[in-house]
């Protein structure tokens, strides 16, 4: 009898959930919740002319017995390309693997993943999909400098009774499960980073790791990040400097990369954004460094649409551009 | 005169100042109180155990006075916020508490429901559920 109440409670439970909101996916029950998003984006200059149909993805979780819970995410990206400057278009519907993992929770200390997830370093890197992003572009730090995803195990959770300190230790000894969603090809990834909360508004984090590229270098990384988020303001900052270790070459190089982003909110839609980022990378085939200025605008008619608009100045001026955005999640 | 009046303004405040809502879970479980925080991050699905038990935290419909009451004293967050959070969570793969039509639903699941925890006005309080947190 116990547990046809409990059984008609969960039900209860779905029959007056919050009805569906737009970016909070569509929940069929416990075990079983769908979600979906997209990016459109149009970018130009001299240097670029391009529209974009990006990310297509869907994505699906849930939580099982035992303390068991899982993600899968399939993505086509980019979905469908214009280029304009040299009049061709590209399309790739095949969908793959972005994330794909399995989560255990022992304990609020102890939580094992077991698959391919996002690496847990920064902010930026955590939220890397255009509509949760507050600008069109990503920094170059976000993109150069570490691999985005592990194909591994990595262990998290917090380490006090507040939840103020938060850890994660990954790891990594084979190729990506799908190595066509992966900014960095490597075969070994090893890594660990820290977040504390200071209050509601501020926090701090740090990480460090070790990977060996498929082109034979290997990477140390050291990484910083701190964010004060308190309405209408928010200002966030992140810098990483690696050590590479080029074993064709014989050579040793350095990158060193960051941004510093500041938003204002004028209401609850609309915001204005600026970011400054650095980026330097000292490798003989690829010496480089680049300073960019970012201005530009969100509007969110709900949190979940992301209509975005910004303009670039490069250190080098032939990179200049305007991008323009639509993203959404469902 | 004047003392009276005094006395019955004091009473008056006390009575204002009162807690009217309490965070509850059933009686089977050995735990004796619950810190805000701790309660903030169980509903922010960012605490999920207390002595070993899985807990199940349940939220009151969204049209609720309580709900609003408990966002604003105990999560500090308005639902401009927590909408931007839990579509945040959503692409992390996590699902916000579960939800309750009615308070006596709330209380109906707590007390059935092992790891489950609530929160409900103070008048409905019975012995089948212990009080963690008064707000």
């Amino acid at each position: 009898m116990k547990y046809l109440v409990i059984f008609v409670m969960f039900f209860a439970s779905y029959l007056f959930a919050d009805k569906y909101e737009l970016g909070h996916g569509y929940k069929i029950n416990n075990a079983l919740n769908m979600g979906a998003y997209f990016s459109l984006d149009y970018a130009n200059g001299k240097s670029i002319d391009r529209l974009r149909l990006d990310d297509m993805a869907v994505l699906a979780y849930g939580n099982l017995p035992s303390n068991f819970s899982y993600l899968a995410e399939l993505e086509a990206a980019p979905f469908y390309i214009k280029d304009y400057k040299n009049g061709t278009s590209q399309t790739n519907t095949t969908p793959h693997k972005e994330r794909m993992y399995l989560n255990y929770s022992y304990s609020d200390m102890l939580n094992f993943r077991l698959g391919k997830f996002i690496t847990p370093i920064g902010y930026w890197n955590l939220e890397p999909i255009n509509v949760l992003r507050d600008t069109d572009s990503n920094p170059l730090y976000a993109q150069n400098m570490f691999p985005k995803f592990v194909t591994g195990i990595e262990t998290y959770g917090y380490l006090d009774e507040d939840g103020r300190t938060q850890y994660h230790l990954f790891g990594q000894s084979t190729d990506d499960i799908d190595k066509n969603y992966i900014n960095i090809q490597n075969d070994f990834f090893i890594g660990a980073s820290v977040g504390y909360e200071i209050s509601d508004e501020i926090d701090v984090g740090s990480a460090v790791g070790y990977y060996e590229t498929y082109t034979k270098k290997d990477v140390s990384l050291v990484e910083a990040n701190t964010k004060y988020d308190n309405y209408p303001f928010l200002l966030q900052t992140e810098w990483a400097y690696t050590s590479i270790q080029n074993n064709v070459l014989n050579s040793n190089a350095y990158q060193v990369g960051g941004y510093l982003q500041g938003m204002y909110n004028i209401n609850p839609k609309n915001a204005l954004v600026s970011r400054y980022e650095y980026f330097k990378d000292t490798q003989k085939n690829v010496m480089s460094e680049n300073h960019i200025g970012i201005i530009g605008y969100s509007y969110r008619p709900f949190y979940a649409v992301s209509i975005k608009g910004e303009y670039q100045f490069n250190s080098d001026s032939y990179l200049n551009k305007a991008i323009i955005s639509l993203s959404v999640l469902f | 005169m004047s003392v009276k009046i005094l006395i019955f303004i004091l009473v008056l405040n006390i009575n204002s100042f009162a807690s009217e809502y309490a965070v509850i879970m059933n009686t089977h479980v050995k735990v004796k109180n619950l810190s805000a925080k701790e309660i903030k991050n169980i509903f922010l699905m960012k605490k999920h155990f207390v002595n070993d038990i899985k807990l199940i935290p349940v939220n009151s419909a969204a049209s609720l006075e309580i709900r609003a009451r408990f966002e604003k004293n105990i999560l500090h967050k308005n639902r401009r916020k927590l909408n931007k959070y839990w579509v945040k969570k959503h692409f992390q793969g996590i699902q916000p508490p579960v939800v309750q039509a009615s308070m006596n639903a709330v209380k109906l699941f707590v007390k059935n429901v092992d790891g489950a925890i609530g929160y409900i006005p103070m008048k409905l309080l019975d012995s089948n559920v212990k009080v963690l947190y008064e707000f």
